[in-house]
């Protein structure tokens, strides 16, 4: 057999689900204002994301949003309930005020995030979740979950992180278990830029400078795992460091205080709005951070700060190699 | 309904909005396997309907002439992907080993990546990788999508002589890197354990 007809097989890919098809012609319909006698019943039973066919635009931000959070939740359930809330829009609440001991920091941008950088010492044997989601003109664009422990370990000790990237339909796509070292590459990651902070771990080669690791990689869709000393690109390490320097380096104001999912959030944003912050009234643990920009409409953060109890480490277990899955080897 | 594309394209200009919607519903597995090629299946599932919406919106510039729409939708696609691709990119979530979308227009990293799946094959991924982007956009779009060299000009928006120079030197280009006749041996890059 010559490679080209190899190729040829290499390309053949399985039939769209007919509800896929349906929904995409709904959604030209509804653009063209006519009715061609689709099977309705069948595609609206079955349709995946049905956010992707609805015309309005605050839908679809709500549909999207909450889609993607329970995903998560559905997929890593943590055992003891966070200490902070998950994504979504805030209520604004101008009664509420500071929480004790800090007065007057909810009216002082940078005093607020001293407050939440302080937070992060007082909470660093934690297990730092955080749920990326980045949407553009056609929806969401992708959607990573991290974890993290301990939240702020001292130099020279073990890291743990956890990524999981999902499929825009919300299934596991590649999941990546990192243990690593606290060093000074990692604490000067994130170049001041909150849209890039928690990605997901790249190797380097191994004559590049790096953090050095023990990585284990599952790509779920295609069957394939791997385990293996590497070194990673430094910026794309799960870090709370990052995060610190993100907000550090922003000229943050407070903007605003409400409820953010029953939790009392006091509200913050960078000049312009380009970013947008929402961080327990309680505890000044981040809750919440939005990034816009020019290409991708949203990036957004959800912050879950979890007790390590033995049944949230377990969140950061390397698994075994799943079944059936063909090892490779980097 | 009319057995030819350009009728059906014709009625939908001239009001008949359904005729529109029955050349979607002809071509849609076609163009949802040609995202799905390079895109993964998820986007494929994603990126459908705007391709619709976007092939709607640009219905007044087909060409009547051509009785076959799919060269016309791939290249649409192929515009959406690219965007999507783009704008994906900029907000990179990290990693060269899955589908990730690209750090460009180009989208072999995805072909890569796909390929890279099956990790039997690492010359034949070496050796696209090597084609000009063009190159290897004329190969996948004859080998994946059985289009004629004709019909990748439509897609690409070339002229259809360039298509077919395209198409020729990428295929010696596969047959130079790869030796005639030879088959696909062992993994390289990734190393099976």
């Amino acid at each position: 057999m010559d490679a080209l007809t190899v190729l040829g097989q290499l390309g053949e890919v399985k039939p769209a689900d007919p509800a896929v098809l349906d929904a995409a012609l709904e959604r030209l319909e509804a653009a063209i204002g006519q009715d061609t006698r689709l099977p309705r019943t069948t595609a609206r039973a079955v349709r995946r994301r049905p956010w992707l066919v609805t015309t309005a635009v605050a839908a679809v931000a709500v549909s999207a949003a909450a889609a993607a959070f329970v995903a998560v939740t559905l997929l890593d359930r943590p055992a003891v309930p966070a200490r902070s809330a998950g994504a979504g829009p805030a209520t604004h609440d101008k009664s509420v005020t500071g929480p004790a001991g800090f007065a007057g920091v909810t009216s002082s941008g940078p005093r607020a995030i001293a407050a939440v950088l302080t937070a992060f010492s007082t909470n660093a044997d934690d297990i730092l979740a955080v749920t990326k989601t980045m949407r553009g003109d056609f929806g969401t664009l992708g959607k990573t979950t991290s974890w993290l422990w301990p939240v702020q370990g001292a130099r020279g000790s073990t890291v743990r992180t956890r990524t999981l990237t999902l499929t825009l339909g919300g299934a596991r796509q590649m999941g990546q278990w990192l243990t690593s070292t606290v060093s000074t590459v990692t604490q000067s990651a994130a170049d001041g830029t909150c849209a890039a902070i928690f990605a997901r771990p790249r190797i380097l080669s191994s004559s590049a400078t790096g953090v050095p690791g023990t990585l284990t990689a599952v790509n779920y869709l295609r069957h394939w795992w791997a385990r293996g000393a590497v070194t990673v690109q430094a910026a794309t390490v799960p870090s709370a460091a990052a995060l610190r320097a993100c907000l550090t380096s922003g000229q943050w104001s407070v903007t605003g205080r409400g409820v953010l999912h029953g939790t009392r959030v006091v509200e913050l944003a960078t000049p312009g709005g380009g970013e947008r912050l929402w961080v327990s009234a309680a505890t000044f643990l981040p809750v919440r951070l939005v990034s816009s920009g020019p290409h991708v409409d949203t990036i957004s953060f959800a912050f879950r700060f979890l007790p390590p109890t033995a049944a949230n480490e377990a969140l950061l277990a390397t698994p075994s190699p799943p079944a059936g899955f063909r090892r490779l080897r980097y | 309904m009319p057995d030819d594309d350009g009728s059906l394209v014709r009625m939908a200009a001239s009001g008949h909005g359904a005729a529109f919607s029955d050349l979607l519903r002809r071509h849609g597995q076609a163009i949802h396997a040609y995202l799905a090629r390079r895109g993964g299946r998820d986007a494929a599932d994603d990126l459908l309907s705007e391709v619709f919406l976007r092939a709607y919106a640009a219905r007044r510039n087909y060409d009547q002439r051509w009785p076959d729409a799919r060269p016309w939708l791939y290249g649409i696609a192929r515009n959406v992907l690219r965007e999507y691709w783009r704008k994906a990119s900029v907000a990179d979530l990290g990693g060269s080993q899955v589908g990730q979308p690209s750090a460009s227009d180009d989208p072999w990293p995805d072909v890569d990546a796909r390929l890279d799946a099956a990790a039997q094959v690492p010359e034949l991924r070496r050796a696209l990788s090597k084609l000009a982007p063009g190159d290897r956009a004329v190969l996948l779009l004859v080998t994946w999508e059985g289009l004629t060299p004709a019909e990748v000009a439509v897609a690409l928006g070339i002229p259809a002589g360039t298509a077919r120079s395209r198409l020729h030197r990428a295929r010696a280009g596969m047959r130079l890197s790869l030796g005639e006749g030879s088959a696909p041996r062992a993994a390289a890059s990734y190393q099976e354990a």
